[in-house]
C-alpha cells in the first residue's frame, strides 16, 4: 500500500518535462545526448547474485556527463567494485572492494528517435584500471513510437589484462534491448534482455541471456531507473545446450541508476 | 508463397508506420498558416530536436494547444540553455502544429 502511495506521488508530482538526461533502460543506452554547455551527475550500480556458492559482487561507477556540442557528449567514470564470495573448498566467506581505474567516453548522436526514422549514436569508452586497459564501443538505435520506447545496443569490447607482463586478452560481445511504456510522462514501465558472450585467448567461453523488468522516473531535479534481469540460460562453456549456469555466471543482474544535472 | 508475400507487407507496412517521424516537417501550406517560411519553422523544429531531446523524449507539437506551448518552452529557458532567438524559433514550430 505504501510503495503504490509512493508510486502515485511520484508520477503526480509535476505534469511535463524533466531536466537531465534522463535514461529509461539501464543496460541500453538511448540514443540522446546532452544539449552543449549542460553538465549531469550519474551513479551506477550493477549487482551480479546469486551463484552456486555465495557470490555478490556490486560493480558501482561513479560518471559526470557534459555536452560538447548538441550532437556529441563526452563522460568521465570512477570504477569501484566490492565482492563478497564463498570459497567452495573452505566454505569461508571473502569480502573486497577496489578501484578499478577510470574511463572516459565519447558519444555522437546521428539521428532522433522522434525526429527521425530511428533514432542512431555512436559511443565509444576507454578504461585505464590496475593491470588491465579495456575498449568499448557501442551501435545504438532507438525509437519511440506513441507511449512505448524501444532502444537496441551492439556492443563489443576488448580487454587487455596483465599489463607489463604477458597480455591476456578477453573480448566480449552484447546485444541489449528493451522496450518501456510510458504511464506519465515520468513513470515508464517495461523489459530489458542482456545477452552476452565471452571469448577469451581466442576460445568461445559461452554466452549468457538475462531478461527481466524494469522501471524508470524521471523529476524536475533527478531521474533513476531500475532493471533486475534473472538468467534466462547460458550455452557454451563448460556444459552442453542450453540451461542456467551458476558456476561460471550469476542467477541475477540488476541495475540502478541515478542521474541529476548540475 | 502468397501468405509469405502478405506478410512481407504487413511487416514493411508496420515498419514504415512505426518508423514515421513524430515531429512533423514543414510545408508551403504550413508556412502560409503561420505567416512565416518553411525555413524559418524547420529551423525550429532543429533546434528543438537539438537543444530538447537531450533532457527528455520531445513531445509531439499535438500534445498541447498553441496557447499551451509559448509557457512550456519558456518554463524550460534555462534548463536547455536557450537564447532568445531559439526560443523563438522552437516556439513558433510548436505553436504551428499544436493541437487544434
Amino acid at each position: 500500500m505504501r510503495a503504490v502511495s509512493l508510486v502515485t506521488a511520484l508520477t503526480l508530482l509535476a505534469p511535463a518535462a524533466a531536466s537531465a538526461n534522463a535514461r529509461r533502460f539501464s543496460y541500453s543506452h538511448e540514443s540522446a545526448v546532452l544539449p552543449k554547455g549542460t553538465r549531469e551527475l550519474e551513479f551506477w550500480t550493477t549487482n551480479r547474485i546469486g551463484r552456486d556458492t555465495h557470490y555478490s559482487r556490486f560493480d558501482n561507477r561513479l560518471e559526470v556527463e557534459y555536452g560538447l556540442t548538441d550532437q556529441l557528449m563526452a563522460a568521465w567514470y570512477v570504477n569501484t567494485r566490492a565482492v563478497s564470495a564463498e570459497d567452495p573448498t573452505s566454505g569461508a566467506v571473502a569480502k573486497s572492494f577496489s578501484f578499478e581505474g577510470v574511463s572516459a567516453e565519447l558519444k555522437y548522436k546521428l539521428a532522433d528517435p522522434m525526429a527521425d526514422a530511428v533514432g542512431l549514436a555512436l559511443y565509444g569508452e576507454v578504461t585505464y584500471g590496475p593491470g588491465e586497459v579495456a575498449l568499448e564501443s557501442k551501435l545504438i538505435l532507438d525509437k519511440r513510437v506513441g507511449q512505448v520506447i524501444f532502444a537496441g545496443n551492439l556492443v563489443a569490447e576488448a580487454e587487455f589484462g596483465g599489463i607489463g607482463t604477458k597480455v591476456e586478452k578477453v573480448y566480449e560481445g552484447k546485444l541489449t534491448g528493451g522496450a518501456a511504456y510510458f504511464v506519465t510522462d515520468r513513470l515508464a514501465i517495461g523489459a530489458e534482455l542482456e545477452l552476452e558472450a565471452e571469448v577469451e585467448e581466442g576460445e568461445f567461453e559461452g554466452a549468457g541471456l538475462f531478461g527481466g523488468p524494469q522501471v524508470s522516473w524521471s523529476g524536475d531535479a533527478l531521474w533513476l531507473v531500475l532493471s533486475v534481469l534473472p538468467q534466462i540460460g547460458h550455452f557454451g562453456g563448460d556444459h552442453d545446450g542450453f540451461k542456467r549456469d551458476l558456476v561460471g555466471s550469476e542467477s541475477v543482474h540488476a541495475r540502478l541508476l541515478v542521474g541529476s544535472d548540475f | 508463397m502468397r501468405a509469405a508475400s502478405a506478410i512481407s507487407l504487413i511487416v514493411a507496412g508496420a515498419l514504415s508506420v512505426a518508423c514515421a517521424p513524430a515531429l512533423p516537417v514543414a510545408g508551403a501550406l504550413d508556412a502560409a498558416r503561420a505567416a512565416t517560411t518553411v525555413e524559418q519553422l524547420n529551423t525550429g523544429r532543429a533546434i528543438y530536436v537539438a537543444k530538447c531531446t537531450g533532457c527528455h523524449s520531445a513531445h509531439p507539437p499535438s500534445n498541447f494547444a498553441a496557447t499551451e506551448w509559448p509557457a512550456h518552452v519558456a518554463d524550460m529557458r534555462m534548463d536547455a540553455k536557450l537564447t532568445p532567438e531559439d526560443e523563438s524559433a522552437i516556439t513558433r514550430y510548436l505553436v504551428t502544429f499544436a493541437r487544434r
